[in-house]
C-alpha cells in the first residue's frame, strides 16, 4: 500500500476505536475466566454456603473415576473426529473441486446443510435414528432380513461413543470441506497444471502439490476441530446425557451435571479449568508438531 | 445515488421498525384486560399487589393444570392482587430452581422439592409456617398424615406447603397378559415374582417397562422402595439427620444386589438406561410391557396415553416383597415431593396475601377440583366417586391399605448427595461398577455432605 493513501491515527484515537469491543471481550470473556479459576478453590454450593478449600477439588478431580472416563471420551472423540471431520473434509472438498463431479453445487449445498441445523435437533433426530423401536438403523437391518442385528444402539457403553461421533462427523463435515475450499481455490491453477503435464496423477497431485500448499489450512481446521470437540456438549446432552451410566460422559456435560445437578460450582470450576488446560497443552503439542515439520 | 436511495431506505425502515417496537409494547399493556382492572383498583385507592410465582405445572396438562384456574379466580376474587408465573417443564424447572436456591434468587411464592430443603434453610429463604399450622388446626388436621415430612427441616421447621400427595412406588399391571402367563396378580414374593418376570420373558413380554435415561425414575419408582425393603424406615432417618448408619451397610449392600438381581435376570427393557421415561411408559401403553413401575403421577399419563383397552387392563398392586429385609411389605414410599415456600424477603401485605393464596390452593378447599384434574390432593379424602375408575382403583388398594410411608431417596437426601447417586446407578445396574464400589462412592459424598 501507498503512504500516502495510509490514514494516520493518534495512538489514542486507536484505542478508542478498539476499547468498546476490548471492554464487551473482556466482560464477557476474560472476566468470567477469572472467576471461573478463582471458584475452582471453593467448595462453593452456594452464595452463603462457600468455603476455601485451596487445591482440594483438584486432588478429587484426578481420582475421580467419571472424570477420567470423561476425559478419555473427548481424546477418543477428537481423534475419530479428526479422521472423520478433517479426513474425509478434505477428501470430499477434493471431489467437489474436481471437474469429475457433476452437478457440483448441489452436492455442495447439501454436505454444508447439516451445518447450520441446531445441534439439539441434530441430536433428537440421531437419537431417533439408532432407537430400538422405531430407529431407521434397525428398520433397514429388519428390511434387509438381518433382524437379529437390530439392537438398542446407544445402549452399549463400548461402542457409544463411537456411534455419538458419527452425528458429529456427519454435521462438520460440511463446515471443514468449505474451509478446504477457500484453500484449495488459493492455490493457483497453473502449478496442479504443470504437475501434470509433468505426468503426476490426481492422487499425486493432491498428495504432492495441494496437501504441502495447504498446510497453513490444515492448522486451521485441525484446531478447530480439536476446541470443537473438547467443548462438545449438545449432542451428548440430548442423546444420551451422558449414559448408560457416565460411559458416554464428557467434560462439558460433567461441568454442567456437577454444577447444575449437583449445585457443587466449586468443583464444576475446577472441571473446567481442567478443560482449559487440556486444550491449550493439545494446540501447544499440535504447534510444536507443525512446526518442526517446518524446520525439518 | 442509487446506493444512497438504498442507505436512505434502509434506515427508514430501522426507524419504523424500532418505533414499531415502542407501538407495540405500549398496544400489549393497554390491551391487557387485568392492567386496566389494576388502575381501577388503583383509583379505589387500594394498593396493587404483585406476587411472582414460580412452578412446573404446564398449562393445560392433566394432573396439574389446575392452578392455573386458581389463579385466575383468585385474581377475580381479589382484583387487586397479580399474580405472575414462570412455568417450566418438571426436569428443566428442577435445575432452575436448584441453581435459583443456591444463587439465593427465588419467586415471591416457589415451588422446590424436598431434597433441595437443606439449601433453602442454609439460605434463609422460606419463612416457616409451623406458626400458621399452629393457628388454624381446623386447617392443618385436614392434612394427611405424614405428609409434612418431606418439608421439615432438622430442627422441625417446616417450610413448605405440600402440594400434593404421591405414592412414588405402585406396580401397575395388564391383567390380560398375565392372564396368559396362568397369574391373576402378580405375586407378593420376591422370589416367585423374578419367577414370574421370567414367564412373561418367555411369552415374549418385556415384564416390566422402564425409561431411565434420566436415573431418577429407577432411584424415586423402584430402588427407594427396595431399599425399604432392605433397610426399614427407621435407617433412613438416621442417615438423613446424621444420626448414625452409612452407605456401606450391609442392609443397603443388599438393596443394591436387589435392584443388581432384577436387572441381571431380566426384569426390565434392554433399553433401560438410555429410554426417556415417558417412552418406557409407551412400552406398557402399547401391550409390549406387562407391568409398570411407576408412581402415582403415571395414572394421568396412562388415562392420557393408552388405549381403553390398556385403560381397563390395568390394575395395581403393591411392590414384591423379600422377607429377608427390615421393611414392611405395604410399605410405599411417597409423600409431597414437591412443595411450595413462601420467601422470607416478602413482608406486610405481600407475605398476607401471598400466605392466604397458598392457604386456600394447598388445603382441603380444592381437594375435590384437584382430584377431578386427576391429581391427589395432600389433604385427607373421603369421597372418590368424582374420581376415574383406574384412580378409584389406586385409592382403594394402595392409598387405603399402606402400613408405612417410607421415604423416596431423591426427596429426602440432598441435592449433591443423590446427584453422586444417580451418576453411579447406571453404571451399577449394567455391571461396570460393583455394590461394594457404588456404595463407596455414595459413602463418600455422604460424609462430605452438610445434613443440616
Amino acid at each position: 500500500m501507498n503512504d500516502r493513501h495510509r490514514i494516520k491515527l493518534r495512538p489514542s484515537v486507536i484505542w478508542a476505536y478498539i476499547a468498546p469491543g476490548l471492554l464487551w471481550y473482556a466482560f464477557m470473556v476474560i472476566v468470567p475466566l477469572c472467576i471461573m479459576v478463582g471458584m475452582s478453590f471453593f467448595d462453593w454450593r452456594s452464595v452463603l454456603d462457600n468455603k476455601f478449600i485451596g487445591l482440594e477439588n483438584f486432588k478429587e478431580l484426578l481420582g475421580d473415576r467419571i472424570f477420567r472416563t470423561a476425559l478419555w471420551n473427548n481424546i477418543k472423540i477428537i481423534l475419530i473426529c479428526l479422521v472423520g471431520q478433517v479426513g474425509l473434509g478434505f477428501l470430499v472438498s477434493l471431489l467437489v473441486n474436481s471437474k469429475v463431479l457433476k452437478f457440483a453445487k448441489v452436492h455442495r449445498v447439501a454436505i454444508f446443510l447439516p451445518v447450520i441445523l441446531s445441534t439439539v435437533v441434530v441430536g433428537f433426530m440421531w437419537s431417533i435414528v439408532y432407537n430400538n423401536d422405531f430407529g431407521i438403523v434397525n428398520a433397514f437391518l429388519r428390511a434387509i432380513g438381518q433382524g437379529d442385528l437390530a439392537r438398542s444402539w446407544l445402549d452399549n457403553p463400548k461402542q457409544v461413543v463411537f456411534l455419538l461421533a458419527i452425528p458429529l462427523i456427519w454435521q462438520y463435515i460440511g463446515y471443514n470441506m468449505v474451509i478446504f475450499l477457500s484453500g484449495l481455490q488459493g492455490i493457483p491453477t497453473e502449478i496442479l497444471e504443470s504437475a501434470s503435464i509433468d505426468g503426476a496423477n490426481a492422487w499425486q497431485r493432491a498428495r504432492y502439490v495441494t496437501m504441502p500448499l495447504m498446510k497453513n489450512t490444515f492448522f486451521v481446521v485441525i484446531m478447530l476441530c480439536i476446541s470443537g470437540n473438547m467443548k462438545i456438549f449438545d449432542h451428548i446432552y440430548i442423546m444420551t446425557n451422558g449414559g448408560p451410566g457416565s460411559s458416554s460422559m464428557v467434560l462439558a456435560l460433567y461441568a454442567y451435571k456437577m454444577s447444575f445437578g449437583a449445585s457443587r460450582f466449586g468443583y464444576a470450576n475446577a472441571v473446567s479449568v481442567a478443560i482449559l488446560v487440556v486444550s491449550l497443552v493439545l494446540i501447544a503439542v499440535l504447534k510444536l508438531v507443525l512446526k518442526e515439520e517446518k524446520d525439518a | 445515488m442509487r446506493k444512497r436511495l438504498i442507505s436512505a431506505l434502509l434506515a427508514g425502515i430501522m426507524t419504523v421498525s424500532l418505533l414499531g417496537c415502542g407501538g407495540s409494547g405500549s398496544a400489549g399493556e393497554s390491551s391487557d384486560g387485568s392492567s386496566s382492572e389494576q388502575t381501577s383498583a388503583a383509583e379505589d385507592g387500594e394498593e396493587i399487589i404483585e406476587l411472582t410465582l414460580s412452578h412446573n405445572w404446564v398449562e393445560g396438562s392433566s394432573g396439574n393444570g389446575y392452578i392455573w384456574e386458581f389463579i385466575k379466580q383468585y385474581e377475580e376474587e381479589n382484583p387487586n392482587v397479580k399474580i405472575s408465573t414462570q412455568s417450566l417443564g418438571h426436569d428443566d424447572y428442577e435445575v432452575k430452581i436448584a441453581t435459583g436456591i443456591a444463587a439465593g434468587d427465588v419467586a415471591d411464592i416457589f415451588e422446590f422439592k424436598g431434597g433441595m430443603l437443606v439449601n433453602v434453610n442454609r439460605n434463609n429463604l422460606a419463612i416457616p409456617l409451623n406458626d400458621i399450622l399452629e393457628e388454624d388446626t381446623e386447617w392443618a388436621d385436614a392434612f394427611r398424615d405424614g405428609i409434612f415430612n418431606d418439608m421439615t427441616t432438622a430442627d422441625g421447621e417446616i417450610l413448605g406447603f405440600p402440594v400434593e400427595f404421591a405414592v412414588t412406588t405402585v406396580l401397575y399391571y395388564n391383567q390380560e397378559i398375565l392372564k396368559e402367563v396362568g397369574y391373576d396378580a402378580p405375586p407378593e414374593d420376591w422370589d416367585e415374582f423374578l419367577g414370574m418376570c421370567d414367564e412373561l420373558n418367555a411369552a415374549g413380554y418385556t415384564p416390566v417397562a422402564f425409561g431411565n435415561a434420566a436415573g431418577w425414575p429407577v432411584e424415586s419408582d423402584m430402588f427407594s422402595k427396595y431399599a425399604n425393603n432392605m433397610t426399614g424406615t427407621d435407617w433412613f432417618w438416621d442417615i438423613k439427620y446424621g444420626n448414625g448408619g452409612g452407605f456401606t451397610d450391609p442392609e443397603f449392600i443388599n438393596a443394591l444386589n436387589m435392584l443388581k438381581e432384577a436387572t441381571d435376570r431380566g426384569m426390565f427393557n434392554e433399553d433401560i438406561n438410555t429410554l426417556e421415561y415417558s417412552l418406557g411408559q409407551q412400552l406398557y401403553f402399547d401391550g409390549k410391557a406387562a407391568m409398570l413401575m411407576d408412581g402415582s403421577y403415571a395414572i394421568r399419563n396412562i388415562l392420557d396415553g393408552a388405549s381403553q383397552e390398556i385403560q381397563d387392563a390395568t390394575q395395581v398392586s403393591f411392590f414384591p416383597y423379600d422377607a429377608d429385609g427390615k421393611g414392611e411389605a405395604k410399605a410405599v414410599c411417597g409423600g409431597c415431593g414437591w412443595g411450595v415456600g413462601i420467601n422470607s424477603k416478602l413482608e406486610g401485605k405481600k407475605r398476607e396475601v401471598a400466605i392466604d393464596f397458598c392457604k386456600r390452593f394447598f388445603g382441603p378447599e380444592t381437594a375435590a377440583t384437584k382430584l377431578e384434574w386427576g391429581a391427589f390432593p395432600a389433604t385427607k379424602l373421603d369421597d372418590y366417586s368424582n374420581a376415574d375408575p383406574l384412580q378409584q382403583r389406586y385409592l382403594e388398594t394402595i392409598v387405603d391399605n399402606y402400613t408405612d410411608l417410607a421415604q423416596c431417596y431423591s426427596v429426602h437426601l440432598p441435592t449433591n448427595l443423590i446427584n453422586v447417586f444417580y451418576n453411579g446407578l447406571q453404571d451399577f445396574m449394567s455391571g461396570n461398577l460393583s455394590a461394594e464400589d457404588y456404595a463407596k462412592e455414595i459413602q463418600a459424598e455422604y460424609e462430605r455432605t452438610e445434613l443440616k
